[in-house]
């Protein structure tokens, strides 16, 4: 097979860059994707250094008018134009590869993701430069404080449409990702065979697809009473917003969790030179935590008595269950493995520890009489930092430095990558952990100024220090990306002795991702061919 | 094939069953503490909606396996390179959106956009439909075209179509 | 008696240790198999073992049953509101102040500050509050009870507490509200009931505590 065929002339396209930017190539559309998600990462971070300085140095830094549209946007961009994005794009980038496909399903559809999640995030940034500033309505942007009465101004309008357009883009990308897994699989391919990363994936969009609508209507209702009034009336209009909002802002967590989980699976698979442990009951388990996932959002809104507290502490405890299974199956990974520390597995590693706090902690919070202080406080700030940056975070670092030589084609530096790792763990765990402490002493959240009877200052400065640290480890990262970009190590197809269908094609792959597929009868493909050849070999 | 649908008709019977699981709180009191409708209707619909659209994939893959051979395989599919029709559609998108900040002028601006993109795209998709049924009749050499730049793979049997190297070969 | 702070405080007993606990074997086991495969050559093990998975899962399940039981023999007297309370305090929130009005129209009013005046509650009794809102969402919330509830615009919210110990009571506005969230500050003043009568007769509201309001 070969997917050199007859090259047509393109009229309209004929000025590369225009083509670059039009191009529908799912590899292209995804390395943008990471790229602009990535440069939000960083100005989100901006923000977050900018509010460590005011709550360590006891205010007067920034304005409280200021203070609040830091932590709306920090909050904004890091949900809906980092790791939401960065996420799907993964799948866009890698799903077609690990089944087998030429293209991602509705290429163009997932190019129209890409420039609606630029246009979104430019638009909800650009509330800076208006006159009354940025949103300051918090990422929840929760009415009635995001109403015309108290949020009046242009910052608000472009927070509701940015956020509207970026979340149209991520229901595309979904709907793309999905059908890929479900109809584009290679012969062979059955849908046990797909790998852990791509079944991480498709719960992911399933979540998306799901539950993602609730926030366009959150947002249109939103729209419809700033301009027309009587859409949310009085308080029970507030609960309304609100069931509407965390219906989607419980399982956007989750999309901003799986695909990480998946790059975790994978790499530590592949790191530990076996097969996943468990891959059946992990499919199971996936499913069965997605669910659930859609089933919890009222404990958000525990302390509001307008919920079926109970039921949303069942749903919310049993989270438990799946996510045992999924602990177990990374330990029985690891298990009788011939194991080799690089970086991507360090970063793994750091996910398995780190999102651990954050996840028991989470079941704390679970608990309606232990939320009923610890709601609104430091400490959902620590227990959510702990599940999405000290693991995510962690997660999408093994993603890249594992599947950076099968994009670029060039290998990342060991020795900085390891200097990336141990500064990011100090770094997290002296911002965050601090936050459980000072929240179970009442510090509350989305305030700029504390008084000093408090005692809370050491703390705070403490925590600070931690930021500090993960900004210099981010600078390493930067560095190291940009020398490996410069003076290339070529990677090759297979560098790591991988066990998925994106590491028997080039680095990078070519634009129909395959030349030719190996015989698919496992999840791991490359293995049962590396232990087929080792048996021939072998004397009988 | 058909056994994709099973994931949506699996996940969403889960949907309802965690929807149903709500009942039993119905008599918590004080009564904010019960479930109220809002709640039933969002996870009752997503559940309703997964359970719909397994139903529909599955009637989708029902129909393609009575109608085609198993011998023909996967359909031949015309994959483009790349769309400027796409990134209209997109900035048009937005666009009317933000125009609503703006005034109608803006809106009306970036609804003609989306239009302009949205033509396009259907004059794509055409380009690509006329010269698939053209290389089927030529065998394997793809005819010019005006909407975009499309990209043929011939292969051994029918043209445009992608198989894997050699191996075992495996029904789905 | 609904203590919301004994409630916080029984409940913790049982899950910190809990999530401690679990945080330590797990990572002791990673440690271990983290040593061990560092020192394999051939990797090996099996790929599956589904029906130890079935029964690890069936004990984590008993594992949640036991926290909601817990959760919820606890929660319940949070939840529901006391027939005839001894006292019944009106809380009015708003940008950026708080007042307590008390049935003999007594009324304590903090507007933005982190020196607030002081509103007396008896000790020890069964405190009835009924909160709302003049505009956007607050929460009251006293970190020393361990107990906060949102105060909605044009609805009200009921909830009862009881102040165990004599002393300070500071309060803040837990739900995010607007540019002077962080000020909006209360103070309240647990007193033995004699004491609580005389002042809610006098008019006169009570000094602030010096030492700010930390429990």
């Amino acid at each position: 097979m070969s997917s050199e065929g007859v090259r047509t002339a393109s009229l309209p396209l004929r000025w590369a860059p225009l083509r670059a930017l039009a191009s529908t190539d799912h590899k292209r559309v995804a390395a943008h994707a990471v790229a602009v998600s990535f440069a939000f990462f960083l100005a989100g971070g901006v923000l977050a250094l900018i509010m460590r300085s005011q709550l360590a140095a006891d205010g007067g830094v920034v304005s409280q008018n200021v203070y609040d549209e830091l932590f709306t946007m920090h909050g904004s961009t890091m949900v809906y134009l980092f790791v939401v994005p960065i996420g799907l794009a993964a799948g866009i980038y890698f799903v077609p590869l690990q089944v087998g496909a030429a293209e991602v399903a509705a290429p163009r559809a997932a190019l129209a993701g890409l420039w609606l999640l630029i246009a979104g995030g430019v638009a909800m940034w650009s509330g800076f430069l208006t006159s009354s500033g940025a949103a300051t309505a918090s990422w929840w942007g929760f009415d009635p404080l995001s109403d015309s009465i108290h949020s009046p101004g242009s910052g608000m309008e472009l927070w509701i449409f940015g956020v509207a357009l970026v979340t149209i883009g991520q229901l595309l990308w979904a709907g793309c990702v999905l059908m890929t897994a479900l109809r584009r699989r290679a012969p062979g391919m059955t849908l046990l065979r797909m790998p852990v990363f791509t079944w991480t994936m498709v719960v992911t969009c399933l979540m998306t697809l799901f539950a993602f609508p609730a926030l366009i209507l959150a947002l249109a209702l939103l729209w419809a009473q700033r301009h027309f009034g009587g859409v949310l009336p009085g308080g029970i209009g507030a609960v309304d917003y609100q069931q509407l909002f965390w219906f989607y802002g419980h399982p956007v967590v989750y999309v901003m969790f799986f695909p990480f989980v998946g790059m975790v699976a994978e790499t530590i698979s592949t790191f530990s030179g076996r097969r996943f442990f468990g891959y059946r009951a992990f499919v199971v388990a996936l499913l069965a935590f997605a669910g659930l996932s859609m089933s919890v959002w009222g404990h958000h809104m525990f302390t509001m008595g307008q919920v079926t507290n109970k039921y949303f502490a069942l749903t919310s405890t049993a989270l438990v269950v799946p996510a045992g299974i999924e602990y177990l199956d990374f330990l029985g990974t690891l298990w009788r493995g011939a194991l080799r520390f690089t970086t991507a597995f360090l970063f793994a590693i750091g996910f398995i520890v780190q999102f651990l706090i954050g996840g028991l902690t989470g079941i704390v919070v679970a608990s309606p009489p232990l939320d009923y202080h610890l709601n609104m406080t430091y400490f959902v700030i620590a227990h959510f930092h702990y599940t999405i940056f000290a693991g995510s975070a962690f997660g999408l670092f093994a993603g890249i430095y594992y599947w950076f030589p099968k994009v670029t084609g060039a290998m990342l530096r060991e020795g900085l990558g390891r200097v990336h790792f141990v500064l990011l763990v100090i770094g997290t765990n002296l911002t965050f952990f601090p936050m459980f402490l000072l929240g179970a002493e009442g510090m509350l959240r989305r305030i700029s100024a504390y008084p000093l009877s408090t005692h809370w200052h050491g703390l705070n400065v403490l925590s600070t220090i931690g930021s500090g640290v993960i900004a210099l480890a981010t600078i390493v990262f930067i560095v190291n990306v940009a020398v490996s970009l410069r003076v290339r190590r070529p990677a090759g197809n297979d560098p790591w002795l991988a066990h998925t269908l994106e590491w028997a094609t080039s680095s990078p792959p070519p634009r129909y991702n395959f030349r030719e597929l190996p015989p698919i009868l496992s999840y791991a493909p490359l293995l049962d061919l590396r232990e087929q050849a080792e048996r021939a070999k072998a004397p009988a | 094939m058909r056994r994709a649908a099973v994931v949506l008709l699996a996940w969403g019977a889960w949907l309802g069953v965690l929807t149903a699981a709500l009942l039993p709180f119905t008599r918590e009191r004080p009564r904010p503490y019960a479930p109220h409708a809002i709640e039933y209707w969002m996870l009752g619909g997503a559940a309703g909606s997964c359970l719909a659209a397994g139903l529909v994939l599955w009637r989708l893959d029902a129909r393609r396996r009575t109608a085609a051979a198993a011998a023909a395989g996967e359909p031949p599919r015309l994959i483009p390179d790349d769309s400027i029709a796409a990134t209209t559609l997109a900035g048009g998108l937005s666009l009317a959106l933000l125009g609503a900040g703006f005034g109608l002028w803006l809106v009306l601006m970036g609804a003609g956009v989306t239009a302009l993109g949205a033509g396009g795209l259907i004059r794509e998709t055409r380009a690509r439909r006329r010269d698939l049924a053209a290389a089927g009749a030529i065998g394997g050499v793809a005819p010019r075209t005006s909407a975009g730049t499309a990209r043929i793979t011939p292969a051994a049997g029918a043209p445009g179509t992608i198989r894997p190297g050699p191996g075992p070969g495996e029904s789905r | 008696m609904r203590n919301s702070l004994h409630a916080y405080e029984h409940v913790r007993s049982i899950y910190f240790p809990i999530g401690i606990g679990v945080f330590a074997l797990i990572t002791l086991a990673l440690l271990g198999l983290l040593i061990a495969g560092a020192r394999r050559r051939r990797a090996g093990g099996r790929t599956e073992a589904t029906r130890f998975e079935a029964v690890y899962a069936l004990a984590l399940a008993c594992v949640v049953a036991f926290l909601l039981a817990v959760t919820y023999k606890a929660e319940t007297p949070l939840d529901t509101v006391a027939a005839h309370p001894l006292l019944r305090i009106h809380v009015t929130a708003a940008q950026w102040s708080w007042r307590l009005e008390y049935p003999n129209g007594r009324n304590v009013a903090s507007v933005s500050s982190w020196r607030p005046p002081v509103a007396e509650v008896p000790v020890g009794e069964e405190v009835e509050f009924w909160g709302s809102s003049r505009d956007v969402i607050h929460g009251f919330y006293i970190p020393r009870l361990r107990f906060q509830r949102q105060f909605l615009p044009g609805y009200v919210t009921r909830f009862d507490m009881t102040f165990g110990q004599p002393g300070f009571y500071g309060g803040a506005c837990s739900v995010y509200c607007g540019e002077q969230h962080a000020f909006m500050h209360f103070e309240l003043r647990a007193v033995p009931r004699a004491q609580f009568e005389s002042w809610l007769r006098s008019g006169a509201p009570a000094e602030s505590s010096a030492a700010g309001s930390r429990a």
